[in-house]
């Protein structure tokens, strides 16, 4: 009840617009192709797309809400795939893979941490050298070429079945309850949030910024991590350019999950709405054979729209708000 | 005698959704007088100059400015009338020069496409020298100290043709000295015959600044006149609606030493200061700003550590190095600005209740949010913080409660020392009298206060020691029985 009950009305608000926005899409399928939109087989197809980019977003989510960024997601996912996927070419087992893989996200996610805290440099510089630094040690590593054709095993991760339900969906799940646990019921996530809320009264309050910044991109890290290894399992294929779009979609995501770029707000439902959401839409434009420049239009309407409507909402909660408290 | 009456305010009314922010302001002000406006946070001082700027459209009442009723004020009118506010923040270009901040306002307005830096220079000079200030043109005024800025927000008001200068709270941010300039350059400003309002709390200003004084109490007109026909206990009474009584703080003598520091320094801050206080002791630490007189709390609480010297907290020796240390020691430390050093002003108060007691409530694996919740609720109704519940941000609360919030913030850390930078700047009357009798209440329990403060009345009448600080070191040590503190 924490964090639903703590922050203002406003971002209850933003929920109710997301699933507003959810159901609009829906119903606008049902009208129109019905018939293909609701069925297994497309619900199963878009099971197996958002959770790699899913995951990720909660990282991007972690940063920003502590005031910074980590665009460095997408290197950090990759060079961590490319770490499963030559430990299973060896012929390691796979957890230890999957455990390397995990060490080396988190290790990055520290390093850039380290970096901005420790020197002060913005967020968005160090995490964009990261970027190209992380994934030109993916190319250095492969020597360009994927590393494909992985283990049986490896790649049903991210394409195998639990009864009709594709696997990847519970370690979506399991992520998605993981952050929402470490956000609002450790120190370390309410660390996150008072960092991003006032960096200098988090000093003055006694918590060690450096040493939050560093877990943060780590935990971030870690996150890009396990999607590095879910679309290396998915693609069973590792290379430099996986996901390479992936970086301004979960940028998209969080900011559309209510997250406030200033830092100090934002929540995991929100961000997990948005990632359904903007499978829905994805997956609707695929159904009606519509171009890709259409989609990438709807969504950043969507964002604009999503943008005022903050605006509108937080303006209106401020009046409540000054209504209901005597000064 | 009415041709002297620059802004005539008559019934002016002003709500907000429910609430009636005006209800019915009377407000005079003539050509060339100094006019003090007084009130309590949250009384309307505010929303009445937002009224008269333009930046409020009213809702009902008149607005006459030089005997010529005004319909329907906007912000453009107000300036063409030669209305010109300077508001806490002074609404100036930090990365610009002093010249460009004073000057460009009106090269814009000219509409020039093309930038005349000498008229820019000379139009800056002029300013300067009728308003008094002495500033280098070309320093970005980023580098300069508060008191400058508030300077170049003057000289820029003048050149824009000021006939009525507003000044909200000006002196809240400014040491004696600057104060005593800033009351020069007001009344060289007045000769010239300009009106000028101050919004203002503190009775000691008042007295020395004002000619007339309108008291605001809850959004309604309380009472207006002469400075002369207000004392001190008029001036509270209209101020508060009720008598605020200020008996100085006496504690028994205990003889038990809690905390002692011995040859403190801090290189370019302070040298050698060493000082002890007993318990029930509430210790006073004040001199101008620069004096050192901040920089003994910022290390005391382990922002700026001391380089050497000894620290002794219940008779035994601790090493402060860091916030941490400070922590770990029990000691809590409210900073000077409260918006930016104590508060996350978009999180509940709970959130800033628990902010530096959190491990208490961290049991098992989770944080106990219903621990946290009681501790907030708890001391809500300690220092009785006016609001509905926990859950608020803190944002929606005055200074007066936002500042109880940043003390519940270290009460609830157990503190055994309590450092207090500015306790009570921009808080009401009626909150700092309050926060002044908490404060006396944790002496009484034994608990380690320090305040440090230019506010020389709130240190005179609450603590029982006062270290005055001259040039980094400690120039004087007094007890509370003196009438008046030279700095």
């Amino acid at each position: 009840m924490n964090n639903t009950t703590k922050t203002s009305k406003q971002r209850d608000d933003h929920i109710v617009v997301l699933f507003g926005m959810m159901i609009f899409v829906l119903v606008l399928m049902a009208i129109l192709k019905g018939k293909t939109y609701f069925t297994m087989a497309n619900l199963r197809s878009m099971i197996f797309q958002f959770p790699e980019y899913g995951v990720l977003s909660f990282g991007m989510m972690a940063c920003m809400i502590a005031g910074g960024i980590d665009l460095s997601l997408v290197g950090i996912m990759n060079l961590s795939g490319v770490t499963a996927a030559l430990m299973i070419k060896a012929g390691l087992p796979i957890p230890l893979a999957i455990l390397a893989a995990l060490a080396v996200g988190t290790a990055c996610g520290a390093f850039n941490g380290f970096i901005i805290g420790s020197l002060d440099i913005p967020a968005m510089l160090v995490t964009l050298c990261g970027l190209e630094v992380y994934s030109g040690l993916v190319l250095a590593i492969t020597g360009g070429p994927a590393v494909n054709n992985m283990t049986d095993a490896f790649k049903n991760i991210a394409n195998g079945f639990v009864g009709p339900v594709p696997g990847v969906l519970f370690i979506f799940i399991a992520v998605a309850l993981l952050v929402a646990f470490v956000m609002k019921y450790t120190i370390f996530g309410h660390n996150i949030y008072f960092l991003g809320s006032n960096k200098k009264a988090a000093r003055y309050s006694g918590i060690d910024t450096l040493k939050t910044i560093v877990m943060t991109h780590a935990f971030s890290g870690l996150l890009g991590a396990i999607s590095g290894v879910i679309i290396t399992s998915h693609l069973n294929s590792a290379k430099s350019s996986n996901g390479s779009t992936y970086t301004l979609l979960s940028l998209l995501i969080v900011v559309l999950g209510g997250v406030n770029p200033d830092g100090g707000k934002g929540k995991v439902i929100g961000v997990t709405l948005s990632i359904v959401l903007l499978q829905l839409i994805a997956n609707a434009f695929t159904i009606m054979r519509a171009p890709d420049t259409l989609k990438t239009f709807t969504n950043g309407c969507l964002l604009v729209v999503a943008l005022i409507l903050d605006v509108v909402l937080e303006k209106r909660a401020l009046k409540r708000a000054s209504r209901t408290i005597p000064s | 005698m009415t041709n002297d009456i620059f802004l005539k305010l008559k019934g002016i009314q002003k709500s907000f959704g429910g609430v009636h922010a005006l209800k019915g302001v009377d407000l005079e002000i003539r050509k060339g007088e100094i006019h003090c406006l007084a009130g309590e946070n949250g009384c309307g001082k505010s929303t009445l100059i937002k009224a008269i700027s333009g930046v409020h459209e009213i809702d009902g009442g008149e607005i006459e400015i030089e005997g010529e009723k005004v319909e329907k004020m906007r912000p453009i009118d107000a300036i063409n009338r030669g209305i010109q506010v300077i508001y806490q923040d002074f609404a100036v270009f930090p990365n610009l020069t002093v010249a460009e901040n004073i000057a460009l306002n009106g090269e814009v307005k000219n509409k020039a496409r093309l930038v005349d830096w000498k008229e820019v220079h000379r139009t800056a000079e002029e300013a300067m020298n009728q308003v008094g200030a002495k500033l280098d043109p070309d320093i970005q005024l980023e580098r300069l100290p508060v008191a400058g800025k508030q300077m170049v927000a003057i000289c820029r008001a003048i050149i824009n043709d000021a006939k009525l200068l507003i000044l909200d709270e000006p002196t809240t941010a400014l040491n004696e000295k600057e104060v005593e300039n800033l009351w020069k350059v007001v009344r060289s400003l007045k000769e010239k015959g300009i009106a000028i309002m101050i919004v203002n709390h503190k009775l000691d200003e008042i007295y020395e600044i004002a000619d007339r004084l309108t008291i605001l109490r809850n959004g309604s007109f309380v009472s207006t006149g002469l400075i002369s026909e207000y004392d001190t206990a008029r001036f509270t009474k209209d101020m508060t609606g009720h008598d605020v009584t200020s008996a100085k703080y006496a504690p028994e003598e205990s003889g038990e030493e809690i905390f002692r520091v011995e040859g403190l320094s801090l290189s370019g801050r302070f040298t050698d200061v060493s000082f002890s206080m007993n318990r029930g002791d509430i210790l006073g630490i004040t001199g101008l700003l620069g004096s050192g007189r901040g920089e003994i709390g910022e290390a005391l609480f382990g922002i700026t550590p001391v380089e050497s010297g000894r620290i002794y907290l219940n008779g035994k020796e601790i090493q402060i190095k860091s916030v941490n240390d400070a922590i770990k020691n029990q000691i809590g430390y409210v900073p000077e600005d409260r918006l930016t050093q104590g508060l996350f002003m978009q999180r509940s108060i709970l959130d800033n209740v628990v902010v530096s007691s959190i491990r208490k409530y961290f049991h098992g694996v989770k944080l106990d949010d219903n621990q946290m919740e009681e501790a907030a609720d708890h001391w809500i109704k300690e220092l009785s913080i006016a609001t509905p519940s926990a859950k608020p941000a803190v944002r929606n609360l005055s200074g007066g409660n936002a500042q109880k919030v940043v003390i519940s913030k270290w009460l609830n850390t157990d503190p055994r020392l309590f450092i207090l930078n500015g306790p009570t700047v921009g808080v009401d009357i009626g909150a700092k009298s309050e926060i002044h009798q908490i404060l006396r209440g944790l002496a009484q329990k034994g608990i380690g206060i320090i305040i440090i403060s230019d506010d020389l009345p709130e240190l005179l009448t609450n603590c029982n020691k006062i270290i005055i600080m001259r040039d980094g070191r400690i120039g004087e040590v007094t007890d509370n029985t003196i009438e008046r503190i030279e700095l």
